[in-house]
């Protein structure tokens, strides 16, 4: 758990990637393929920032790497529906009740790359979650998501 | 009515492999409203991305039936809409009836219906709106 407050950073494990990259990993190694030097590892850790009105996530490179595993080999490109579980989780910071993704659009291909942050703050009753890529303008996603 | 699809042409028309490809066949059966249904790998556990993954998939391999242009394009996903997330999903294979909701061809955009069926999906199955597009 982070320290609340303004600017606030720590570790934090996102529980839906978490859950995504172990069934990823075990269907690797099903497969056969080599598992690597992954002692240590925490599933779905990353860096978090809680900030006054919103919360945001570091995704690190190696982990969006491992969400393209098989997808477009050669040409990876993260799956829109993984981000979308990132922006997810980020937005049950804000509000854990905000289970409906009511829309996500997608506005650039996202790439495994340094700089990629998912984030969440709340805007007129809804949870507005974004990707976001260090040095660009415009969100390469965005979702809200809203209560039953 | 489009050919029934089999593993192989799918990882090609999808040009995905595992763990990314998780479509494994179409059924013969149509769905309800001519929707294609198709049987996802069984794994030994799902997260609901994944599984929105694999509506994304069935989807793409509806829209290569429709939209003859966007054969061989770079096909992506535009959007998603109307996914309740606390599902409680469960190891195994599930069914994903996927049906075109709005086709925009000079736009090149493309929305489905996936309805997903099996364990934990609910009576009335787990809806995704999936909206595809070309690539930019």
């Amino acid at each position: 758990m982070i320290a609340e407050g303004n600017g606030a950073a720590g570790r934090a494990v996102l529980p839906t990637l978490a859950a995504t990259l172990a069934l990823l990993r075990g269907e690797e190694a099903r497969e056969g393929a080599p598992l690597g030097a992954r002692s240590g590892e925490i599933l779905g850790q990353v860096d978090l920032v809680r900030e006054t009105d919103r919360v945001r996530a570091r995704l690190a490179e190696a982990t969006l790497a491992a969400l393209c595993a098989g997808h477009f080999p050669g040409d990876p490109v993260v799956p829109g529906a993984h981000l979308l579980g990132c922006m997810a989780d980020l937005a049950g910071w804000i509000d854990a009740a905000a289970v409906v993704v009511e829309r996500c659009v997608f506005r650039a291909l996202v790439r495994p790359q340094a700089g990629v942050w998912a984030q969440a703050r709340a805007e007129r009753g809804k949870v507005v979650a974004e990707i976001v890529i260090d040095g660009e303008a415009r969100p390469a996603a965005v979702a809200w998501l809203v209560r039953r | 009515m489009t050919a029934r699809l089999m593993r192989a042409e799918i990882a090609g028309l999808l040009r995905h492999e595992a763990p990314a490809l998780l479509i494994a066949e179409e059924e013969l059966a149509e769905g309800a409203g001519g929707a294609r249904r198709f049987t996802t790998r069984a794994l030994a556990g799902w997260s609901w991305p994944l599984l929105v993954d694999a509506c994304a998939q069935a989807a793409g391999l509806c829209l290569r039936g429709i939209a003859v242009e966007m054969i061989g394009g770079a096909v992506v996903v535009g959007a998603y809409a109307g996914i309740g997330v606390d599902v409680g999903l469960r190891a195994g294979a599930y069914t994903i009836s996927a049906r075109p909701l709005r086709c925009l061809a000079k736009l090149q955009v493309f929305e489905f219906l996936c309805v997903v069926e099996g364990a934990g999906a609910g009576a009335a199955g787990w809806p995704v709106r999936v909206t595809l597009t070309r690539a930019a």
